[in-house]
């Protein structure tokens, strides 16, 4: 059964304020979610208010300011910095997104980042990913063939590419595992254990439609269950925050298509 | 698979990060639990229905006393709310059809389909009530007695 409140550990309670060492024209005041697993307790949100002409344009370099300039032991994930490698995946202003990617003037008011939600915290913005991870590799996300190798690449025709990468880039190829949409989704917070959840979902559905790939009805008996696919209800949060526009829930409306293709 | 993940997952002393507190639903995930919402509600309206038919099979004076009973300003009003449940639901039941058949499953469309939806309830509504404001009892007298004879007969 679904809890709708969090855990009396989880309970997030008023914490620090930072204030900004050099008052200036553009302040921005960033409410930051902190857990260390080094005391005993609860979850906080400090205050750190930031002159906004001494950092960056995006969120994440806000934070990384905060890093270097007032506590440095804030703790989050990060790397590329341009939308890429999907780390820096946080909750900034109840949305599910790339703080590499979110401008801060999108943001009005206080600038309030918690992790991905409804997952355990490792520290401050850094979510345990296992179960995730772990479900993608269920889903066993390589190539599998039957035929005898070739003695050169597989090959596959431009339409069938553009299957995985679509004709505007935003096939379900372009996903960077970032779990935005996942822990956006209702459905995956309340059946996190059981229900795939839209980022992996979008994967199956990537080796699905793959034209070198030979285990597509493996594949799709292997989905065929209450949970792992049909706790989805097009409830679309996926497709809302996924920062690289891509669209879970039409990946996942076709895998059940196909399911009652198979079955009919 | 669980088994495993299970392993991984159960450390009591972390926190769970905050989800519900903190997101800020999209209309389509605000239209999407107003869905499970009103069909739950359909379900217990359904059963005052019921009563009112029964009542109507029963005779004139079962009728007669029932249409006393819930003839008031308040359950007119409830009647009203009850109707526009209905056509929500209806429309959105609609819009899900479509979706499984991977037609609007994009954000924009979602958008569209979803305002598209209330409007129809809301217009829906209003097309009840102004079929039944002046005319309530009367006519729903009419409908339901003469459906009765026909029957008995």
């Amino acid at each position: 059964m679904a809890q709708f409140t969090l855990p009396k550990n989880s309970k997030v309670q008023k914490g620090n304020h930072f204030p900004a060492e050099n008052q200036g024209e553009n302040m921005k005041n960033f409410k930051l979610y902190r857990w260390s697993p080094d005391d005993e307790d609860n979850p906080r949100y400090d205050d750190f208010e930031i002159n906004l002409d001494e950092c960056g344009p995006m969120v994440l370099d806000a934070i990384i300011h905060v890093k270097d300039k007032v506590d440095s032991t804030l703790t989050f994930r990060r790397s590329c910095r341009e939308g890429i490698c999907g780390s820096c995946a946080m909750n900034i202003d109840g949305r599910n997104t790339l703080a590499c990617l979110k401008p801060i003037n999108e943001v009005k008011g206080d600038v309030k980042i918690t992790p991905l939600p409804h997952l355990p915290v490792v520290k401050d913005l850094v979510p345990d990913l296992s179960v995730p991870y772990a479900q993608l590799a269920s889903i066993q996300p390589w190539m599998k063939t039957e035929t005898e190798a070739p003695t050169r690449e597989r090959l596959q025709s431009p339409e069938d590419a553009e299957k995985l990468n679509g004709s505007d880039g935003k096939g379900p190829a372009g996903c960077i595992l970032c779990f935005c949409c996942s822990t956006s989704c209702p459905s995956y917070w309340w059946n996190g254990d059981k229900f795939l959840g839209p980022a992996i979902l979008l994967n199956a559905w990537r080796w699905i439609i793959d034209s070198r790939d030979e285990a597509t009805g493996e594949r799709l008996d292997e989905l065929e269950d209450p949970f792992k696919l049909y706790r989805c209800h097009t409830i679309m949060n996926c497709t809302n925050s996924c920062p690289k526009d891509l669209n879970p829930a039409k990946a996942i409306a076709e895998v059940k298509k196909l399911m009652v293709q198979k079955q009919g | 698979m669980t088994e495993e993940t299970n392993k991984i997952v159960i450390k009591a002393k972390r926190p769970l990060s905050p989800h519900l507190q903190v997101y800020d639903l999209p209309m389509t995930a605000k239209m999407s639990i107003s869905h499970r919402i009103t069909g739950v509600i359909l379900t217990g309206g359904l059963v005052l229905l019921s009563i009112w038919v029964i009542a109507a099979g029963l005779g004139e004076n079962a009728y007669n006393t029932m249409m006393s009973l819930i003839d008031t300003p308040i359950t007119r009003f409830v009647f009203l709310a009850w109707a526009f449940v209905l056509f929500y639901h209806m429309g959105n039941g609609f819009r899900h059809m479509f979706w499984d058949l991977g037609i609007g499953i994009t954000e924009k469309a979602a958008v569209k389909t979803g305002t598209l939806v209330i409007i129809f309830a809301v217009a829906m509504t209003a097309l009840i009530w102004w079929l039944t404001c002046d005319c309530t009892t009367d006519t729903a007298n009419i409908i339901v007695l003469d459906g009765g004879v026909h029957e008995t007969e």
